[in-house]
Formats: structure tokens, C-alpha cells, sequence
């Protein structure tokens, strides 16, 4: 049976914020465990050469080169890419994928250790119950195979190793955690809640959830506020793979790591119908090789999973692995933004704060709870916040020489803006598919992504800018503004459900314990599962369904029906 | 709004009152006529002395360091040729030319000839005419006084001599204050953040 040095127990496919909470969890249950990732290896702190950089240090002061910004086109344009982080973001040059001309989709992507564990926006919520319930309710979709009950307690266990900061409300569509102290707001932050909580009954403002400590952990130091974790945080203030699941993974010695490991396919026994394990290309040999193991995990990421299952064909899965249902590659969500409300405030001019909080606000869903809106359902949450802004305000304001200089040399006035992430339907037709026609450097087949926002989304835009405008109105805000940006799916970065959970093998990829129906010893644990999209923040619910799932798929080689 | 309401507006909102053109050019240096001394990799000399004199009307030195002193000129120029796109290089060229037409023709001289009261009123005359910046409706292409202006502050507000001479720069807060009195003569707080 042994096949040697290469053959283990468990191959976890990705090494990020679900590949790592694979990785250690199927480690601490003592699997010998293989994990394979695409890109290169990046070592907790030595390898963030800028994390302790100061403006002045970096040629172009944060900017991109002309020659960066067009290897890393699509990259380029989130939020979190800058001269500071940009060897955190894939090369979109190398790295090609199609659309229709008309339907851009920017696929924003971290291939290294840890993905974009390290990069990522930190912002943790649980579903709800009602997002459980939700497709079941609505006709729309198919029905969530787990109800909130049955994530409850993993979400629990994540929080608790990862640490997680936050308030616990008790608000029926945003699940109290087990939290870390809650971060402070900011004085203009007070006073908009107090004043969106006197006019409605069913708005309410917390303190974002954020996967930043604010005590120290195992061997993690809190956050010190200096707001640079998308470079990689020296004191592993904020929740990475290498601040925490893959040392913990590590620590057992039952990992082994294998970078540079281009996952070409599964590899189907077609005579017991179970995977025998993959077939990689190493990125810096070219050579193949093939790896074993008695379960598999896809956590390659929504889009990256996805490519891997449909790469995966076979004479007993034509259209890919476990696909009899057609649905693979099918449904694809992200979550709409880019419509921004912002407003000044003119009182708390002798307040100020110590610390950039890497963190803001949230105002969870309103809509569609206890009523049903005319145009739209489902609904959105708020995230956004206040701050005293500096001299960059300089650029929006006229006037320039002496006293406007020496002005911005001292705190600005203090504004609060809203960015509401909204829930996106899954569209039959929202899909990704196999183009043989475009090759990467390896000659692999590329990925054509074909997803656009529908009625409901645009609808939903509308009520996002009505209500924030009207909740910074009765709060004092002054000149406010809001535009609603022509949204681009793929920006939101939660690509989610090209490989479903659901009760029928006919209309989903996945059962309730995140296994392929069709193909037992394959689980698929990050977005790609996700059966509808709710508005949270999604990666929390990822890492809770991969230690659900691991927790099963060991309980099933235990009792070797695996 | 235009962006002349908008400076009075900025002035009552930053506690100072839109002091005359005439008052303010006599706080301000005059050393922009220099020669260059540097090489420019994107400039030719006369648009590399006309960037020094437009940094310096933006930024003046006064009892804190002006633009000048702290190499912006050096850094607009370094910025123009290594991260503006090839379009936006030569509207930032262009941008130039029309200056000192517009200067000729108001003026009857060059910018860079003009006294330093000269220059700060033909400039607030210039960006009396550029269009507030709207949050909700951007301009298809973005004004060169806001170009260069961007530019400007970006060099002289991230150098090390400003941020750790000038401003209250804390690189390690180490600890969350959200809401704390802050003293009549306190400056910008700065990190290492972008």
C-alpha cells in the first residue's frame, strides 16, 4: 500500500485562511499532512520586508512604478496593494484569465504561503440563522444543507484561536462571538450611533469584528495600531496562516509544506470511486509529480478549487471532478460595493485619537427582517468609520501657501464615511468555465469568468445610498456626498459558491459535511461552498466550516468509511 | 461650489480667516530662482525651475521648512517619469506650456519671472477657475494645478524631515485611545501608513 515518501495521510490543497485551519486541524488530530501550495513560501516576519518601512523609505512613497502598475493590472486597483504589499499580489501578466469584454470581473489574488490570509480586510461575522433560511425562504437557490446551530460551535473554536475583537449586541442578524475586548470608537463614531439608534428601532452601530488582537495570544502580541497589516505584522497582531494556523500546524510535526506545487488535478480511482491523491507541477521545474492521501482538502480558494475540480476529468467525470450535477463553476457570488457615503463633522474639533485602528464600524442588515422591501431582498450591512483626517485632505480642498500649509500640518476636521457590502444572488449563469484556448506559462488551461450584478443588486445600490445619506443626516453630518460606483464583481474579493453545498447530488457539488456527493474522501472548505452569499464578511464562516468538515473527515477514517 | 467658495469654506473650517493675496505673499520665501542644482531625468531645465517656483508658491518656507527645502522639486520629477502613465505625462507637459502661456499673456512674463506676490496671485486666479472636486463627480481628467498639487504634498508630508521634525509622528501607538482631549497646539499625528 505504501508508496512511499510520497504518501500521506491527509493533502491539503492551499495554504491559506482555510488551507492553514486544515492544516492544523487535520495535523493535531495527528494526520501525517501534506500541504501543497502554488506559489512561493513566505516565513512569518522574515519574509515582510516592509513591515517597519517608513514613507520615506519607499522610492515612490507608496505609489506604484508605471512598469508595476502594468504587470499587476488588476491587482493594482484594490485597496490593499500598494509599494508596501505589492510582492503580496500575484502578477495579473503571468497569472491570465478571460471575460466577455462587456462584464469585467478583477480577480484579486495572493498565490504564496498564506494567500491572502495576509492581506486580507480582517473583518469577522457570523452568518445568522436568517442567512441559513434564507434560500429555502425566498425559492431561491437551493436550501442550506447546515443551519446556523450546526456552525454555532466552530464558529466559537475559530474565534477563540484566531482572536477576534469585538461587541457582543445580541442582534438576531449578527450572531454574538466569543470575542476579544472590543476596540474604542472614535468620538464622531458615538455620536452617529447614538444618533442612528434614537431614530430607528431596527438600526444599530458596533465596533467592527476584526481578526486583530487586543490581548496577546499563544505567542502573539496584541495590535499596536500602526494600521500596516497588509505587509505582514512582525508582532502577529492580526490572524494570518503564518501568525497562527500553520505554526500551530507546524508544532505537531505532522506537516509538510511543499511551495512552488501547482496543483494539476485530483487523481480519480475509478474502481473505488475515491480520490487517490493529486498530480502537481512543481512552478520552479516544471516536472510532475504525484502525491497521495487517504482524504483530500480543496482550499485553493473559490476561483482555485474550482479550476482544479474542473481540470480534473475522467472517464467516470467528463465535465470534472464530482460534477454529474453540471453546477461546477456555476453561481458564482461576490459581494457588491462601491457605493460610498461620507460626511463632515464640525463638532469634536478639540478631540483627537492615539492609534490607527485597523478597524472600523459596522451597522448590520436592516432590510428585508421585519418587513419586506418593494424592490429588493436580502440586504446589506455598513461598514465604514471616523477619523480626524490629515493632510491628504489638502488635495480636495482649494487654496494652497502658507497658512493652508501650516493648516495641514495640524489635525483636520473629522468626517464619517460609510462603505455598505451587499448580498449578491446565485445566478445560474453567473460562471467560470475551462479556456483551452488561453494557456498559462505552464500550458494549463485558464479560467474564462463570465459574472455580472443583476436587477436585485442594482435595486439594492439604490436603498444603500437612501439610507446612508439619511443616517449621517440626522447624526449633524455636513456637506454629504454619496456615489455609487459602477460595481465590478471579483472587487469585493468574497468570490464564493462555484461548488455548492445542498441536500441533492443533483443541484449541488457538496453535502453537508463540505463533501464532494459524489466523491467521498474530497472536502472543499473555502468560499466555493458557499450556498448563498449573505453580506458578512465571509472568510470567518470559511475557517468554521474547514474545522467542521476536518472534524468529520477524520471521525469517517476512523470508522473507515473514507 | 467653485473653488474659491470652497477656500473660504476650508478657512472657517480650519480656524483661519482668507487672508488678502497681498497679506500672504509677504510671508512667503523667494528663493525659487536658483539654479538648478540637480539633474532632472523628466524635466528639461526651465520645466524643472518652473515645478521648483509652483512647489514653492504651494508650500512655502516659513518658520517650518518649505517644499524646496525638503527636495520635492527633485521628487515631482522622479514621480512624473516612474509612476505617471504615458498619457497623464504629457498632460502634466501640457499642463506646464498652458501655464506659461497663461502667464505671458496675463502677465506679459514667465512665470518663473514673476516676483513671488506676482506668482501667488496668478496662481489663485488659476484655481479660481478649476471646478470644486466633487466626491460624486469627478472630472474626466484631473486639473494640473491638482496634479502637481497632489505631487507636492505627497513628497513634502511623507519626508522624513517633516514627519519627525514637524509633525507628532508615532510610527508604534502601541495602545487605542478612540476619544481624548487634544491640546490647542497639537500636530498632525503621522505613522507609517500610507
Amino acid at each position: 500500500m505504501s508508496k512511499g515518501k510520497n504518501q500521506f495521510d491527509a493533502i491539503v490543497v492551499g495554504s491559506g485562511i482555510s488551507g492553514g485551519w486544515a492544516a492544523k486541524e487535520l495535523c493535531e488530530k495527528g494526520l501525517k499532512t501534506l500541504v501543497l501550495e502554488r506559489g512561493r513560501n513566505v516565513e512569518h516576519i522574515k519574509d515582510y520586508p516592509t513591515m517597519n518601512k517608513a514613507p520615506w523609505e519607499f522610492e515612490h512613497r507608496g505609489k506604484e512604478s508605471r512598469e508595476v502598475q502594468e504587470e499587476y493590472y488588476v491587482q493594482s486597483k484594490t485597496y490593499a496593494f500598494d509599494e508596501g504589499s505589492k510582492h503580496f499580489w500575484v502578477n495579473d501578466k503571468e497569472n491570465p484569465y478571460t471575460h466577455p469584454d462587456n462584464k469585467e470581473f478583477r480577480w484579486i489574488r495572493g498565490n504564496h504561503v498564506g494567500g491572502r490570509s495576509l492581506t486580507w480586510g480582517r473583518q469577522s461575522y457570523r452568518l445568522a440563522p436568517m442567512d441559513f433560511e434564507a434560500n429555502a425562504k425566498d425559492g431561491v437557490g437551493v436550501d442550506w444543507p447546515i443551519r446556523y446551530e450546526d456552525l454555532a460551535p466552530w464558529y466559537d473554536k475559530v474565534e477563540e484561536f484566531i482572536g477576534v475583537s469585538g461587541q457582543n449586541e445580541g442582534y438576531a442578524q449578527l450572531p454574538d462571538g466569543k470575542f476579544q475586548p472590543p476596540m474604542d470608537m472614535y468620538c464622531v463614531e458615538e455620536k452617529v450611533k447614538g444618533a442612528i439608534e434614537k431614530n430607528w428601532d431596527d438600526r444599530f452601530m458596533t465596533i467592527g469584528r476584526t481578526a486583530n488582537l487586543t490581548q496577546n495570544k499563544h505567542n502573539r502580541t496584541k495590535c499596536q495600531y500602526r494600521n500596516l497589516c497588509s505587509r505582514g505584522c512582525p508582532f502577529g497582531g492580526y490572524f494570518s496562516s503564518q501568525a497562527s494556523t500553520l505554526p500551530a500546524a507546524s508544532a505537531t510535526g505532522n506537516m509538510t509544506l511543499r511551495p512552488h506545487s501547482i496543483v494539476e488535478s485530483v487523481i480519480l480511482d475509478e474502481n473505488t470511486n475515491k480520490a487517490k491523491g493529486v498530480r502537481i507541477i512543481d512552478a520552479e521545474t516544471n516536472e510532475y509529480h504525484e502525491y497521495y492521501a487517504k482524504v483530500i482538502f480543496l482550499c485553493a480558494s473559490t476561483l482555485g478549487s474550482t479550476w482544479i475540480m474542473l481540470n480534473s476529468k475522467s472517464d467516470r467525470f467528463p465535465d470534472g471532478l464530482g460534477n454529474t450535477s453540471g453546477t461546477l463553476g456555476k453561481y458564482l457570488m461576490d459581494h457588491h460595493f462601491e457605493v460610498y457615503v461620507k460626511a463632515e463633522f464640525d463638532d469634536f474639533n478639540d478631540k483627537y485619537n492615539t492609534g490607527y485602528r485597523p478597524n472600523g464600524i459596522y451597522v448590520p442588515r436592516f432590510q428585508n427582517i421585519k418587513s419586506q422591501h418593494p424592490d429588493f431582498i436580502r440586504g446589506y450591512g455598513f461598514q465604514g468609520g471616523g477619523n480626524r483626517v490629515g493632510w491628504g485632505y489638502g488635495n480636495r480642498l482649494a487654496g494652497f501657501g502658507a497658512e493652508f500649509k501650516d493648516a495641514l500640518m495640524k489635525p483636520g476636521p473629522w468626517e464619517m464615511s460609510f462603505m455598505p457590502f451587499g448580498e449578491t444572488l446565485p445566478y445560474e449563469d453567473n460562471q467560470v468555465t475551462l479556456n483551452e484556448n488561453v494557456r498559462d506559462k505552464w500550458g494549463l488551461p485558464t479560467l474564462h469568468i463570465d459574472c455580472e450584478f443583476k436587477e436585485n443588486e442594482h435595486q439594492m445600490r439604490k436603498d444603500m445610498m437612501k439610507t446612508g445619506k439619511e443616517m449621517l443626516e440626522v447624526a449633524g453630518g455636513k456637506n454629504i456626498e454619496a456615489v455609487n460606483l459602477p460595481a465590478v464583481p471579483g472587487f469585493g474579493i468574497h468570490e464564493m459558491g462555484t461548488a455548492r453545498m445542498g441536500r441533492d447530488p443533483k443541484t449541488s457539488m457538496l453535502n453537508k459535511h463540505n463533501q464532494l456527493h459524489e466523491v467521498p474522501n474530497v472536502f472543499v472548505t473555502d468560499g466555493s461552498a458557499m450556498t448563498s452569499s449573505a453580506c458578512q464578511n465571509p472568510s470567518l464562516t470559511y475557517m468554521a466550516l474547514t474545522a467542521r468538515a476536518v472534524d468529520f473527515a477524520v471521525s469517517e477514517l476512523k470508522k473507515m468509511n473514507l | 461650489m467653485n473653488r474659491r467658495e470652497a477656500i473660504k469654506k476650508t478657512g472657517l473650517a480650519l480656524g483661519f480667516a482668507a487672508t488678502s493675496p497681498l497679506l500672504m505673499h509677504l510671508i512667503q520665501s523667494c528663493d525659487s530662482k536658483k539654479p538648478l542644482g540637480w539633474k532632472p531625468q523628466f524635466f528639461n531645465e526651465k520645466q524643472a525651475l518652473l515645478v521648483a517656483a509652483l512647489a514653492n508658491q504651494i508650500l512655502p518656507k516659513t518658520d517650518t521648512p518649505g517644499a524646496l527645502d525638503v527636495g520635492v522639486d527633485v521628487f515631482v520629477d522622479k514621480m512624473v517619469a516612474e509612476v505617471y502613465s504615458k498619457n497623464e505625462q504629457k498632460q502634466f507637459l501640457k499642463g506646464l506650456e498652458e501655464l506659461e502661456r497663461n502667464s505671458e499673456s496675463k502677465n506679459g512674463k514667465i512665470f518663473t519671472d514673476l516676483e513671488s506676490h506676482e506668482q501667488y496671485d496668478f496662481l489663485y486666479g488659476l484655481e479660481s477657475e478649476i471646478q470644486h472636486l466633487s466626491f460624486d463627480s469627478p472630472p474626466q481628467e484631473k486639473p494640473f494645478f491638482l496634479m502637481l498639487k497632489e505631487l507636492v504634498l505627497l513628497g513634502y508630508f511623507t519626508s522624513e524631515e517633516i514627519m519627525t521634525k514637524h509633525l507628532d509622528y508615532q510610527p508604534v501607538p502601541s495602545q487605542l485611545v478612540g476619544c481624548e482631549p487634544m491640546k490647542s497646539n497639537q500636530k498632525l499625528r503621522v505613522g507609517n501608513y500610507f
